[in-house]
């Protein structure tokens, strides 16, 4: 472990994200480079403000989808859809709290639903056509949702 | 690679050595332009003599980058500048493509400056500009009509590879979802859903093919202080297509510059289809704008992963590529869920 208590990694990124705002960027002399560094800064602020909580919100994300992909699951199941209910009942923890290793098991998780979500789109349209709805959409409508909330997290 | 780097001297020398009879070269006020995201491109001033003749000329040097945004075609653009060569049309006048990337550390071709304009949108919406918002408007939407108008077929755009009405949205969603496959570095599940949809749902057939700008849209025309375009910028993505296509993306709302209900940042929805319908002579068919702002959000999606993935692999060194992906992926998103009604399903 090499990082110390204080300054923690995000008042180092901070400082440096306002030592450059205030010391350098106003001592450079084309646009160009201006513009470059405000990019490199405001890209500071950016990881100071996600450092901090980047694991325990992916690991929320991770337990939302978990909980989406077990509901969808079982509406699978009960239509019928036995080999996609399957792909999405993935249960084991991430192996670690790494950032690295989150993002692969967010990522997983957004392929399973994603699947689904197709399969879901595409039965229910055939269906459709022949006056028969087949009881997934509630489940297409859970996937939705989900990834509508995980969209409106980046905004927050 | 490099990025490209232009210099008075390098310049002047460029000048002096390309064509034979060049003589008395003098380049000053070199400056890089800030904001180009896909090519690196510089203005400055130039003077020469040739033929017993002294030409002053402001000029735009723009040159191909290491990677960025867009993985585009200096050919095809400058290809595109001629082209649009005294039609009804605005562009600058495209004078020499130099393929030789020994000059400035990459290939570059040079074109007309035209000053006393504006592009910036903020700066557009802002005094004096916004006096003339209502022109600009008309004039970005009746621009749009005529390039959607324009008769490509006489000649000069064979270096465009030609399609049939009924493939136009195809073509184009095959070339954008290459793209995204490429580029993307996770699992991107909200594009890929509208893709599958987009198949299942094609637009109907284009009304006629036309030339498509590719990026027309606030932020590259430039706007004279009286609210006249004066010429229409980036033409590296332009192709034969749908225009509805083009119309699209112009209304799209990431080019809304903060006014969200006005289509380019200045007219109300009607107004600027219905400028854009008697320009064009065309129908804006609702089914049509619909897919085809659909698939604005799936080629805007497929812009800013490719500008990510390039600066993630070292490619590309602006530093502006991670933050305008980090806002504007976000959107994309956003904007295919409305479209595609999802959001009647959010808590």
């Amino acid at each position: 472990m090499k990082l110390t208590r204080r300054p923690t990694p995000l008042e180092i990124l901070e400082g440096v994200q306002r030592g450059l705002a205030i010391q350098v960027v106003p001592e450079l002399a084309s646009d160009q480079a201006r513009a470059e560094l405000g990019s490199a800064v405001g890209l500071l602020g950016y990881l100071a403000r996600d450092f901090d909580g980047a694991a325990q919100s992916l690991l929320e994300e991770i337990a939302a989808m978990q909980q989406v992909a077990t509901q969808v699951a079982a509406a699978f199941r009960a239509a019928g859809h036995s080999e996609e209910a399957a792909d999405l009942e993935v249960t084991d923890p991430p192996a670690d709290v790494r950032v690295s290793t989150l993002f692969a098991r967010h990522d997983e998780l957004q392929e399973a639903l994603l699947a689904a979500l197709l399969a879901a789109d595409h039965a229910i349209e055939d269906r459709a056509a022949s006056g028969d709805a087949g009881g997934l959409e509630d489940a297409r409508a859970g996937i939705r949702a989900a990834f509508v909330r995980l969209n409106g997290r980046r905004f927050g | 690679m490099a990025t490209p780097v232009v210099t008075a001297e390098g310049f002047a020398t460029y000048l002096e050595q390309a064509a034979t009879g060049r003589s008395d070269v003098a380049v000053s006020n070199v400056r890089r332009i800030v904001g180009g995201a896909s090519r690196v491109t510089y203005s400055l001033d130039a003077r020469w003599s040739e033929g017993g003749a002294t030409t002053e000329a402001g000029l735009i040097v723009r040159l191909d980058p290491p990677a960025s945004l867009l993985d585009s075609n200096r050919e095809h653009e400058y290809a595109a500048y001629r082209g649009m060569t005294d039609s009804d049309v605005p562009v600058p006048a495209a004078l020499w493509i130099e393929d030789d990337a020994s000059w400035f550390d990459g290939p570059f071709f040079v074109m007309q400056r035209i000053d006393g304009c504006e592009t910036a949108p903020q700066r557009l919406m802002a005094p004096p500009f916004d006096a003339v918002a209502g022109r600009i408007g008309v004039e970005l939407f009746e621009i749009a009509g005529r390039i959607s108008g324009f008769d490509w077929a006489k000649g000069g755009w064979e270096f465009l590879e030609s399609i049939e009405a009924d493939r136009c949205w195809e073509r184009e969603l095959d070339r954008w979802t290459n793209v995204i496959e490429r580029h993307r570095s996770d699992a991107q599940p909200i594009v890929r859903a509208a893709i599958d949809w987009m198949r299942r749902h094609p637009p109907p057939p284009a009304q006629r093919v036309a030339v498509v700008h590719g990026d027309y849209r606030t932020g590259n025309v430039l706007v004279d202080p009286s609210g006249a375009i004066q010429g229409v910028l980036d033409w590296e993505m332009c192709h034969l297509g749908d225009p509805i296509e083009d119309l699209a993306w112009t209304c799209m709302p990431n080019w809304r510059w903060g006014r969200p209900k006005m289509y380019g940042g200045f007219l109300e929805p009607t107004e600027a289809l219905g400028t854009w319908e008697r320009s064009s002579g065309l129908h804006v068919d609702p089914e049509a704008f619909h897919w085809w702002s659909l698939f604005a959000h799936v080629k805007a999606q497929g812009i800013w992963l490719t500008g990510a993935r390039n600066f993630a692999e070292g490619e590309a060194d602006a530093v502006n590529l991670p933050g305008i992906s980090l806002q504007l992926s976000p959107i994309e998103d956003r904007g295919i869920m409305a479209l595609l009604g999802w959001h009647e399903v959010a808590p």
